[in-house]
């Protein structure tokens, strides 16, 4: 027992005390000082948030009680309420539904822009294109602009009164009143926005990564006489999979942010709802907090598997590269 | 032979850095051009609106101003006030609102993430996979309960709401690399030396890697000055200009004098546009790969 409990003791020694005797005394106290703060903001704005997120769901407010406290009653209402809303043959423009619809029309029509101009333009970059210089500095320029003066801008160039409109009445006599106010165009309007702004978003990180390709590798691939088509698919991509790989997760896990600043825009007026925007009506302003909860759950448990088969399948395209 | 072969290997390496013209890149070239131009376009036509009269605005927002209204840039300074307050307590709340979430943030980034990167203890594996579990698995739509735990904790419209900038467990992975490539050479003989774990902490690692947190901090600054979203959410009281800007359009609907709201808009652009032009190439460098040399 005695010398089981001093061969433990001596494992733990070699594997954790890499200090001089009289700095040990200190380490441990020094970790546990250091990680305190980010361990407790995980535990509070994590965890907890995360678990009681996951208690809301399964309740219900009820009322006030003598002291004017909260009282909450387990129920599933909210659940059979999410499936009658997503069976509601009709169509409201401020439910989770209508929000669900616009926040993938946004995903899939802003993502077959965004995404292969993304590829083209570090694409181009990479292989140096004139104006190489000059064209890093302004790509920049969209990440660091504020985005309520970009939008108010671009708002005032779709609106009733704003540009677009007064070109419209010099050539045509006709003014362009559709672009935020009619069920129908308004989306494409924020589409539009969303594109301007994000025009090739992530091409830094994929301009970093090609790079980073070994010249020597490009270079005997071109004395072989392969073309550029080929040198894409069958070399740079391969090589900064890793990167392609990260990227494309990313948009997935990151698909509730695809909405665009709806309240600056719209006001989420003209069925242009989205599920980050409904989040914000429905929390913020209405103050309902019970239902988002269970929203948000069903959300997780569709986009966890989602998430976790997509990596899964990424990983197996191309076996990691290393260089 | 030998001789042969050399010199053309080295002109076609050399002929892959030289910037050839290929179809692709003359479209692309096109499209780059024109994509950047609707870019400063729009803040070139914002300008020139800027400095124009109101109504003259309205009736026709394609012309050039009549008269050049500069004064369009002081009006916005009393014009421009959101629920009540006036454009300096806007900017006053704008800047603790963009400098000191950052500096929570790399602070308690750059604490754990050391921890992280150069010490051995029990549970360091644990921490670990708390942080690839975090990075793997989205969560969505707890915003609910994050808002009703801010009322809670007391952080809701107080200062206190700071307290969110504490880097949790999963922010600080970029730390952990820049911390990792610096060698122990510098520790080890800081200890030999006589001193402690917080003073090689701080007075020797920290150092070492300012350049990236330097950099890292202007990103941030530039990001939290163009936060709109969180004042508006969680701070009614200490609305910083960005949003104001939002509120004041919201709160002025007919009366709207957009030359002078283009005017404050783009005294607001200015910040983060001097930024990236003063740190440009740390942000480069940072972005690109290569790091950055302190």
């Amino acid at each position: 027992m005695e010398s089981n409990l001093r061969t433990t003791k001596k494992r733990f020694m070699d594997r954790y005390d890499d200090f001089p005797k009289p700095l040990r005394r200190h380490k441990y106290l020094f970790i546990v000082l250091m990680l305190s703060l980010s361990i407790i903001s995980w535990a509070v704005f994590y965890v907890y948030v995360n678990f009681s997120s996951f208690a809301m769901a399964f309740q219900k407010f009820v009322g006030y009680g003598e002291n004017n406290e909260e009282i909450y009653v387990w129920s599933l209402d909210n659940f059979r309420r999410f499936w009658q809303e997503m069976t509601y043959k009709g169509y409201a423009v401020k439910q989770f539904k209508a929000a669900l619809k616009n926040t993938l029309f946004l995903f899939v029509a802003g993502n077959i822009v965004v995404m292969p101009m993304a590829f083209l333009v570090s694409y181009v970059l990479y292989k140096k294109i004139h104006g190489e210089k000059v064209f890093k500095v302004l790509l920049y320029l969209p990440s660091i602009l504020s985005t309520v003066v970009m939008v108010t801008i671009f708002k005032n160039i779709v609106e009733v009164h704003g540009l677009i409109s007064s070109i419209s009445q010099k050539l045509t006599g006709k003014a362009v009143t559709v672009l935020l106010h009619d069920d129908h165009w308004a989306k494409w309007t924020v589409w539009a926005y969303n594109t301007w702004v994000g025009f090739c978003g992530g091409y830094i990180l994929l301009t970093a990564a090609m790079s980073r390709i070994p010249e020597e590798i490009v270079e005997s691939a071109k004395l072989d006489g392969i073309g550029a088509w080929t040198e894409f698919w069958k070399i740079i991509i391969p090589m900064i999979w890793p990167t392609v790989h990260i990227l494309l997760l990313q948009k997935i896990t990151g698909f509730l942010a695809a909405d665009g600043p709806i309240l600056l825009l719209t006001g989420g007026g003209a069925d242009t709802y989205t599920i980050g925007y409904w989040y914000y009506d429905q929390v913020i302003v209405s103050h309902s907090f019970e239902y988002p909860s269970a929203v948000g759950l069903i959300l997780t448990a569709f986009l966890a598997p989602i998430a976790i088969i997509a990596r899964k399948l990424l990983d197996k395209v191309y076996a990691d590269v290393e260089f | 032979m030998q001789t042969n072969l050399a010199p053309r290997f080295k002109k076609i390496k050399s002929g892959s850095v030289e910037k050839k013209w290929t179809p692709l890149k003359i479209v692309m070239f096109i499209v780059l051009v024109l994509y950047i131009s609707t870019l400063l376009g729009a803040i070139v036509w914002a300008f020139l609106t800027s400095l124009k009269g109101r109504v003259e605005y309205i009736r026709d927002a394609i012309a050039l101003p009549k008269d050049w209204k500069f004064s369009n840039y002081i009006q916005a300074f009393t014009e421009l006030q959101a629920g009540g307050k006036s454009v300096w307590v806007m900017l006053l709340n704008s800047v603790w609102l963009s400098m000191l979430p950052p500096t929570i943030n790399l602070l308690t980034a750059a604490m754990a993430s050391y921890i992280m990167a150069k010490y051995k203890f029990p549970g360091r594996d644990v921490i670990w996979g708390i942080m690839i579990v975090m990075m793997t698995l989205p969560v969505m739509g707890n915003s609910a309960a994050v808002y009703k735990l801010y009322f809670k904790l007391g952080m809701y419209n107080t200062p206190l709401i700071l307290l969110r900038n504490i880097t949790g467990l999963g922010g600080s992975m970029f730390l952990i690399a820049a911390f990792k490539g610096q060698s122990k050479t510098y520790m080890e003989a800081a200890f030999i030396e006589g001193a402690g774990h917080f003073r090689v902490f701080w007075q020797i690692m920290m150092p070492q890697i300012i350049g990236v947190l330097s950099a890292l901090w202007v990103m941030a600054f530039i990001s939290a000055w163009n936060d709109y979203m969180t004042p508006l959410m969680y701070l009614p009281s200490f609305t910083p200009i960005t949003t104001g800007l939002y509120i004041y359009q919201k709160e002025s609907e007919v009366l709207l004098n957009i030359p002078v709201l283009f005017a404050g808009s783009l005294m607001v652009l200015l910040v983060p546009v001097a930024l990236f032009a003063i740190f440009n190439d740390k942000f480069m460098q940072l972005s690109y790969g290569g790091g950055i040399k302190s």
